[in-house]
């Protein structure tokens, strides 16, 4: 299968986009929400960046300056070095992802939210709740 | 001081977002756009104009994403402003000497100094 670097290029280009997307999403999620799921969303995001660098590194493994995919060109000692830092990178990305969703189990169990309800979704509560009560002052009457 | 937090918070993170347009979008659209495909990336002006154009494009994306992330904490109020300042620039110099040993092909240390930059950039 031939290698269209176009391809490679724009898709590269939109995970970095899409990556600060997300940091500006989880800061403001972090003016929003408080106590320790904010703490569970630092440490996920922190697997994210790791994440995200790993995949830079990828990059630099199978394409300038490793050339992994190019044979002819290829700088196999880069390729190889570049190889462990990806997985080092991997691994705590993923470390970070298990202790952020750990910590966010851990929290929600131990402070389980009351529920919160939309206004359209309490307004048809408070019209069943009157409904029943309406009914049940019928059948005593 | 609320204010000063969302303030500074936002331009860190803006910074970490330019950094890396400037030295990573832009001349992915140049090698794409502008030259030919089977050109080198890091023969675009503002790269080759770096003494090591390969650390100099590794350590954008690195140091945007660093800067941006200590942003967003400084913006939410997760870290006084002073001290987020403070882990920021220190968390940006680890990933620059990570970058510099690794050119010198010292890769013991540059791995050494990098997990120091992610174990500040985790704080």
């Amino acid at each position: 299968m031939e290698i269209v670097p176009l391809f490679f290029g724009i898709l590269g280009s939109f995970i970095t986009i899409i990556f600060f997307a997300t940091v500006w999403y989880w800061m403001k999620y972090n003016e929003v929400e408080n106590g320790e799921m904010r703490k569970a969303a630092k440490w996920k995001m922190t697997g994210y960046s790791l994440l995200l660098m790993a995949t830079w590194f990828m990059c630099g493994m199978v394409a300038y300056p490793g050339y992994a995919l190019r044979p002819e060109k290829a700088n196999y000692e880069f390729a190889i070095t570049i190889s462990y830092i990806v997985m080092i990178l991997l691994l705590l990305g993923f470390i970070f992802l298990f202790l952020g969703q750990r910590k966010a189990y851990l929290t929600a169990r131990a402070n389980p939210n009351p529920k919160t309800f939309t206004l359209s979704q309490t307004s048809t509560q408070l019209h069943s709740y009157s409904l029943t009560h309406t009914q049940r002052a019928h059948t005593q009457c | 001081m609320y204010m000063d937090a969302h303030r500074v918070g936002l331009v860190v993170f803006a910074v970490g977002v330019i950094d890396v347009a400037l030295m990573v979008w832009m001349p992915l659209a140049w090698k794409y756009l502008v030259s030919s495909p089977s050109s080198e990336l890091v023969s675009f002006p503002l790269l080759a104009a770096s003494p090591n154009p390969l650390a100099t494009w590794l350590q954008s994306v690195f140091v945007g994403v660093i800067l941006a992330v200590r942003g967003a904490l400084i913006y939410a109020k997760r870290t006084r402003v002073a001290s987020g300042l403070v882990l920021s620039a220190l968390s940006v110099f680890f990933t620059l000497s990570s970058m510099l040993s690794f050119t010198f092909q010292n890769y013991t240390l540059s791995l050494i100094l990098f997990l120091l930059a992610i174990l500040l950039f985790a704080v």
